[in-house]
């Protein structure tokens, strides 16, 4: 899932268009277009720490996606995610 | 009471005022520093320029001894870690959530965080005083301090359930006089008609059109704008 055009010109010389999903990873719509709920893994990597992590909450919550992974660009949020921070998964 | 302000836009600035003025401590946080010239020359409180999820900077700001934090940036992701680590981690009682963005407020449920939508209320009321020009308020709109309206309201479905949690619509939308006035629907139990007031759930389901008030005719509408509350107008 991407949105950015630059971004998308490049992973389209890549990658079979097939698998592409344009659109912003942190809109609803866009999750639901690319069948989120059906996915075993979802991968946040994107520039935002605060979004990644709302990211795979939302994946987990609302699209009960089994196993979420979260890259942590910005150090000073790492504590967000470990065991400082008691993310409860329903 | 302590209160933590996350984030020092216009919302966050306004307030920080209006809890200062109403004797609390008050504690604003924001990571850019030129973001506190939002306040009001009036403001006596804290600031913290930080950024707010860092490690350490809540309870920089007191969050242990906060009985109260509000998530008002112009990030949901933000606000909604925020309120929850607030919630979560440091136990604060009382945690309000900005919704800037109405597409998210899907993850401010998610979190069970109280969310106040000022794009998508405030968008709402635009339309509903622009359709029923018979609802507009009778206080001076100047202020914003308050008004006095009349709302269509839907009762609370049994037990007293919260109208994001009550997506089902068994309850036949009654005339609540006793509604009349309050600002938070989350408070009463009710909720004013139309789109934008209602979860997520809810998105692209057009409500039916509430009865005739004074709107009945077509009209052309200019909206100058075409931001967040001015698309959301439409």
């Amino acid at each position: 899932m991407e949105h950015r055009p630059n971004v998308l010109a490049h992973i389209h010389r890549e990658l079979p268009t097939e698998l592409i999903y344009e659109g912003n990873p942190t809109d609803p719509r866009t999750l639901e277009l690319a069948r989120v709920a059906d996915a075993q893994v979802l991968v946040a990597s994107m520039s935002n720490d605060a979004e990644n992590l709302s990211l795979c909450f939302i994946a987990r919550e609302r699209f009960a996606v089994p196993r979420t992974i979260a890259t942590i660009n910005d150090p000073r949020f790492a504590w967000l995610f470990g065991p400082a921070s008691t993310w409860t998964w329903r | 009471m302590n209160v933590i302000i996350v984030g020092c836009g216009r919302v966050g600035a306004e307030l920080a005022l209006i809890l200062g003025r109403g004797g609390h401590d008050v504690t604003v946080i924001d990571h850019v520093g030129s973001s506190f010239s939002h306040l009001d020359p009036a403001y006596r409180g804290r600031t913290i320029e930080a950024e707010p999820l860092g490690e350490g900077v809540l309870e920089k700001a007191g969050v242990r001894e906060a009985q109260a934090l509000a998530a008002v940036t112009n990030s949901d992701a933000v606000n909604a870690v925020v309120a929850h680590v607030a919630r979560t981690v440091y136990g604060v009682p009382n945690v309000v959530t900005r919704n800037y963005d109405p597409r998210w407020r899907v993850l401010h449920e998610a979190m069970g965080l109280t969310a106040v939508s000022s794009t998508a209320w405030g968008a709402q009321r635009i339309e509903e005083l622009l359709e029923r020009p018979r609802l507009r308020p009778s206080s001076r709109p100047a202020t914003g301090r308050w008004s006095s309206t009349r709302w269509w309201c839907r009762r609370a479905g049994p037990g007293g359930r919260s109208p994001s949690s009550s997506r089902d619509s068994r309850a036949p939308p009654s005339r609540s006089p006793a509604a009349a006035g309050r600002a938070s629907p989350s408070r009463t139990g009710c909720w004013p008609r139309g789109r934008g007031a209602r979860g997520g759930a809810d998105r692209g389901r057009r409500s039916p059109r509430p009865p005739p008030g004074g709107g009945g005719l077509s009209m052309r509408i200019l909206i100058a704008g075409g931001g967040r509350t001015g698309r959301r107008s439409r």
